[in-house]
């Protein structure tokens, strides 16, 4: 297993208080039955994705769809009345430092200067979804709106805490959106955690899936028309290439998901306090590595390659020893 | 002479009623009408009475007008010549009204110094339009060289204008013009000249002359469409204006349109004494690499003005261009000899070396050109461009500044200006012979596939010719076809995707157009044995020759590459419509239909392919070394083949009928193919069948068809088309087979092997639909989507090899699949092909892939295994900096490190 998994997890185990993951993810108004389809093939890879690959439990992981019998995943309806329901069931639920993830599947729209996800009968604005967003109070909040015309919502729901995603830029990027499907595709399989942490950060979901959607319009010979924003910095502008160096990126770099794999062997290492001194060392060096990289235009190449490898292999010792404990043999 | 009969009894209804002075000014207005409207005759019988005995000036300087604008210029003079009685009356003054338009017939003619006594004796005599005199006589200080005068001369027109309430028409014509000539040297004048021509128009209502000069200035600023517009509004009432034809004429060569020439021949039916149009032909006759007729118009002009430097230009560069070198030296005596600071020879001749591929040649004319007369601008950039052309990047970069500060509308030194400084997001990676350009973003993927093709056809192509171009080869590729285009033209749209200029190769990259539609391997090859023919040549092989065995070279290089025959192809050769081999060159410079020039590539090839089974290679050679001789190609083939021309165009075709003599039967029913269509498709992308007619009523009529003509391969491929959309599989193949029996090369992917190969893939005979799709890769070097179809299938059967080879194909077309190369990594190194790993995992990278960790982890390994240890750490390094605690990368680190588990 990844040994910064570990860390997180020993760490939550040991001491800190646990961080619940809750995810509702709303598929909203198909209007035609392939769209429709495809939203709710979407969500619903999301929701087991959830499930299956980060051990959410059915209550934590909510799907809230146009049609409650178009797949056994589906917890209710996707109007104004169920997606209350579910948000304010979530927020009674949650803990006060659990984390909240939203995510919209479906079409919107842009009149005006109100922006909308629609949903089957009323809509909610980008205004309304603020005020519901609120129930959450201090707890982290992300929320991916991966409609069409959803780039006025990154304005609308910026907030301290608060990490907003959406497909486009711009409300006049209207046509339909790719972004959902590999949204779904990252949070699938490994192929998204970048850093190979072992956890997946809304940073990697975020990044992963715009290189896709990109990639997926050149393949099409197609020129791009949902450019995806990120802000997490509350400022209201978000960014198409956000970054863990900011200005956004930072606190969705730590907004992660543990995958179930990463549970296995916790209970060794929650019970070793070796293991959890290595893991401490371990994080260290880490950060030592952040220092350096963030000092890497003042050094000599050469300098900086020899000091890196120097920490990179202690890591690597660190490793060894952390999974040997860990009952993963000899290797990293 | 229609229009006078029309005309006639009006104006003697006139006579019975009105004075005889109000009779003549009626007369003279009805004249003038009939004139602009392009009724010449008619205009002098109405004038005719009105100059018999009288004066008349204002009735002769018309007449004349009318005349000279018809080519008959001694009538013209002759009608400006006072009778006995008239210059005994009031001789003086009649004489010097008419002298300026004498003076400007004399000049039409060269008669100079008889031009120049005329239009002094029009300011000496103060006539009404001396100022227009004075206009001519700094025209002709102009052409006879003494430029500081002529521009005095046409400088004190500004002063004319600012100081005079009201100037005539006329004036404000000569003022239009010297403003013009000012222009030279402050291109902003151009803006003032344009509206002292309308104000000339509007002074000068019906009078064709202000549109034509405001057409000819717009010409002259490159804005076509405005100088259209004016020669339009000129042609509509007149459509046989001559000058406004001409304009047209111009302005179609300048737009590339083919319909110049038979414009410029339009001018001719109203005036064979055209000078302008027979110099407009010649031209365009010499850029068609025909010396011979642009010779002929060149001395048919100079017949009508021995003086005319524009037509001596053209002469020279037809005798040049001929070889004829003491008649060429001839032409430039006679050019030194009216004008020493002439440019326009020198630069003519750089203009029709570079058409003839004879860059350096260019540059030493244009220089000539500009040393001549250094505001020579047009000139200037022609030695730029060459400069450019032939590896001078940085003098010919600041010449092209130069050029562009004299003449900033210049579109063509713009759009270079602007290319070059685009020159700063590229590198530029150098190897053995070659200095290669590569844009920034795809410089890292390109690289290590451009630097190993190049070098490899030019080992391959030093040891077939035995010979070597001049190196280091510049090789130039754009990402952009309008930046590809511009390096070699100035302009965009240029439709081709690679030119050699020697030792410059200018081509598109492969991300300038979409996967599939070209091959820039292929075309690299073919643009470097270009610069091979050209270096053997000293540049005088002919085009066809070049073109053919460059295509040969392709297809010497990898059996797939290169043009082959096609039914339309065979179809136009078979139907007489392609050139003798003894004529192929025009079938490149002056083709006859628009598919002309794709075929005489593939027929050049193919005789290529015949001299070499027949004669050998070192038969090949000894005409490019002929060639360099200055040898001609009939010369050439009567000394190396032993065949004069019609015995060497009689047994290349016979060799042609021999060869395709069962593809010929096959396609001989094609119907001819409609202007930009193939009879049968050529390809059709993912085309397997789909959109073919597939009712019941078309397959019936297709049955009868193959019944009727069962040796028709189109007939068959129709007929299988139309089944296989109709879900009739086994009737299909049955007719696709037959169709490829009846042509077994073809090459389109909409033929009988890619719909072969989905009825076997549908049936689950996907080694058979392998095997198909192989066999016709094996004919299409653009088949992008048919080799990637072929190694799915291969990988399905567990084919490595096959499936390997499959996917080199594919990424050689198109290399911008990061999955392609993850997968042909993975299989070079099962393979044991550590240097195609370490390639494949580069070209991964080097696509930004979103995972870059994972992607220098394995390119790490890669080089690893390679035995690259130091550059495989510092990919390790690359790979971890990004994911410190990266298992794989740290547990293969230590393993670096001799730290291992």
């Amino acid at each position: 297993m990844r040994a910064a998994a570990l860390l997180l997890l020993a760490a939550a185990a040991v001491g800190a208080e646990a961080q619940d993951v809750h995810l509702v993810t709303v598929v909203g108004l198909g209007g035609d039955p392939a769209y429709a389809e495809r939203f709710l093939e979407w969500g619903a890879r999301i929701n087991a994705a959830a499930r299956e690959r980060f051990d959410l439990p059915p209550e934590r992981a909510l799907l809230l769809a146009e049609d409650p019998t178009g797949h056994p995943a589906v917890a209710g309806r996707s109007d104004r009345a169920g997606v209350e329901a579910a948000i304010r069931g979530v927020a009674e639920r949650a803990g006060p430092r659990d984390r909240v993830l939203v995510v919209l599947i479906g079409h919107g729209s842009f009149r005006g200067d109100e922006a909308r996800f629609n949903l089957p009968g009323p809509d909610f604005t980008a205004a309304e979804w603020d005020a519901l967003l609120a129930r959450f109070g201090e707890r982290e909040v992300a929320v991916v709106n991966t409609a069409s015309a959803s780039g006025p919502f990154v304005q609308a729901l910026a907030a301290p805490g608060r990490t907003v995603i959406t497909a486009t830029r711009t409300g006049a990027e209207r046509n339909e959106t790719q972004f959902a499907g590999y949204f779904a595709e990252a949070l699938e399989g490994e192929a998204a955690d970048l850093d190979k942490d072992g956890m997946l950060s809304l940073l990697e979901a975020f990044t992963y899936a715009r290189a896709e959607v990109a990639r997926h319009y050149g393949e099409a010979n197609l020129l791009l028309t949902e450019h995806a924003l990120l802000d997490d910095n509350g400022d209201g502008e978000g960014s198409e290439e956000p970054s863990r160096e900011g200005p956004d990126g930072s606190a969705a770099a730590l907004f992660r998901l543990v995958p179930r794999s990463a549970y296995a062997t916790v209970p060794d290492a929650v019970g070793d306090s070796v293991t959890v001194r290595l893991l401490n060392e371990r994080g260290a060096l880490e950060a030592e590595v952040a220092r350096l990289r963030a000092a890497r235009e003042t050094m000599e190449q050469a300098e900086y390659e020899t000091r890196l490898e120097e920490l990179l292999v202690q890591i690597a010792l660190k490793s060894r020893e952390i999974a040997a404990r860990s009952g993963g043999g000899g290797g990293a | 002479m229609r229009g006078a009969h029309r005309a006639l009894p009006a104006l003697l209804l006139l006579a019975a009623a009105v004075p005889l002075a109000a009779q003549d000014d009626a007369r003279l207005q009805a004249a003038r009408e009939a004139y602009f409207g392009g009724e010449y005759e008619q205009a002098l019988a109405v004038l005719a009475p009105l100059t018999r005995a009288a004066p008349a000036p204002e009735a002769r300087i018309l007449q004349a007008r009318v005349l000279a604008e018809t080519g008959r210029h001694d009538e013209a003079l002759a009608a400006l010549a006072l009778p006995g009685a008239a210059a005994g009356a009031a001789g003086g003054s009649a004489a010097a009204a008419l002298a300026r338009t004498r003076g400007e017939v004399l000049m039409a003619l060269g008669r100079w110094d008889e031009a120049e006594a005329a239009f002094r004796a029009s300011v000496a005599g103060r006539a009404p339009d001396q100022q227009v005199a004075r206009l001519r006589l700094a025209e002709l200080d102009f052409l006879r060289g003494r430029r500081a005068e002529a521009m005095a001369g046409f400088d004190a027109f500004i002063d004319l204008y600012n100081g005079s309430a009201a100037l005539t028409g006329e004036e404000l014509l000569a003022v239009a013009r010297a403003v013009t000539w000012l222009g030279r040297a402050s291109s902003s004048l151009y803006q003032d000249a344009l509206r002292a021509y309308d104000e000339a128009a509007d002074a000068l209502p019906g009078d064709p002359r202000p549109r034509v000069g405001a057409g000819d200035l717009f010409l002259a600023r490159y804005a076509s469409p405005d100088a259209h517009e004016e020669y339009r509004q000129v042609l509509e009432r007149n459509p046989a204006h001559p000058d406004a034809l001409w304009g047209r004429a111009r302005a179609q060569d300048f737009d590339g349109n083919p319909e110049a020439l038979a414009t410029a021949e339009r001018v001719l039916e109203t005036n064979p004494n055209h000078v302008g149009a027979r110099v407009l032909i010649a031209r365009i006759h010499l850029r068609a690499e025909d010396p011979e007729r642009a010779r002929a118009a060149a001395e048919r002009a100079l017949s009508v003005n021995p003086n005319a430097l524009e037509a001596l230009a053209v002469l020279a560069a037809a005798h040049h261009r001929a070889g004829d070198e003491a008649a060429f030296r001839a032409a430039l005596r006679r050019a030194d000899a009216l004008d020493p600071a002439y440019p326009g020879v020198y630069a003519t001749l750089a203009e029709v070396s570079a058409d003839t591929r004879k860059y350096r040649e260019a540059v030493d004319f244009a220089r000539e050109a500009v040393r001549r007369d250094p505001q020579a601008w047009d000139a200037l950039g022609t030695l730029a461009t060459n400069q450019l052309r032939t590896g001078a990047l940085e003098e010919g970069r600041a010449n092209m500044g130069r050029a562009f500060q004299g003449d900033p509308f210049n579109p063509w030194f713009k759009n270079t200006l602007d290319l070059l400084d685009t020159w700063t997001h590229f590198r530029v990676v150098r190897t053995e012979h070659f200095e290669i350009a590569l844009r920034e973003r795809e410089a890292d993927l390109l690289e290590p596939y451009v630097t190993a093709l190049a070098e490899e056809a030019y080992a391959a192509l030093a040891a077939r010719y035995g010979a070597e171009p001049p190196t280091p080869i510049r090789l130039e590729l754009y990402p952009s076809s309008a930046d590809f285009s511009v390096r070699t033209l100035g302009l965009v749209g240029l439709g081709a995707l690679g030119v050699s200029f020697g030792s410059t190769l200018v081509m598109d990259s492969p991300s300038a157009r979409q996967a599939g539609e070209f091959n820039w391997a292929s075309t690299l090859w073919h643009e470097l044995a270009h610069a091979f023919h050209l270096g053997m040549s000293d540049h005088n092989v002919p085009r066809w020759f070049s073109e053919g065995l460059a295509v040969r070279e392709q297809r010497v290089a990898r059996p797939h590459w290169g043009f082959r025959p096609t039914p339309a192809f065979l179809q136009a050769w078979h139907d007489g419509r392609m050139p003798p081999l003894s004529r192929m060159n025009e079938g490149f410079v002056r083709p006859a239909f628009p598919q002309q020039v794709l075929f005489s590539y593939v027929l050049a090839s193919l005789a290529f392919d015949w001299i070499e089974e027949t004669y050998g290679f070192q038969a090949i050679r000894r005409f490019l070394d002929g060639y360099r001789g200055g040898r001609s190609t009939e010369a050439l083939a009567g000394e190396i083949l032993g065949l004069d021309s019609a015995t060497l165009d009689g047994t290349f075709e016979r060799y042609l009928r021999a060869r395709f003599a069962g593809e010929i039967r096959a396609v001989a029913d094609l119907p001819t193919p409609a202007p930009g269509g193939l009879a049968v498709p050529g390809r059709a992308r993912g085309g397997a069948g789909a959109g073919a007619p597939g009712g019941a009523a078309d397959v019936e009529a297709l049955r009868a068809r193959v019944r009727a003509q069962p040796g028709s391969f189109p007939a068959r491929l129709a007929l299988g088309r139309a089944l296989l959309a109709g879900g009739d599989a086994a009737g299909a193949e049955e007719h696709l087979r037959e169709a490829l029996r009846l042509f077994p090369a073809y090459p389109g992917e909409d033929g009988p092997l890619r719909l072969l190969a989905r009825i076997h893939r549908e049936r689950g005979e996907s080694e058979r639909a392998a095997d198909a799709l192989r066999r016709l890769g094996t004919l299409n070097e653009n088949a992008f989507e048919v080799h990637r179809e072929e190694a799915e299938l291969r990988r399905a059967l567990g084919e490595d090899a096959g499936e390997r080879a499959a996917l080199t194909r594919a990424v050689e077309v198109f290399p911008y699949d990061p999955d392609l190369h993850e997968r042909l990594a993975e299989l070079h190194a099962a393979a044991g092909d550590t240097g195609g790993a370490v390639r494949e995992r580069r070209a991964v990278l080097a696509l930004d892939p979103v995972d870059r960790a994972r992607a220098h982890l394995r390119l790490a390994e890669a080089l690893l295994a390679d035995g690259e240890r130091t550059e495989a750490r510092s990919q390790l390094l690359r790979a971890l900096e990004i994911a410190p605690t990266y298992d794989e990368a740290l547990e293969l680190l230590l393993q670096i490190r001799g730290e291992g588990s």
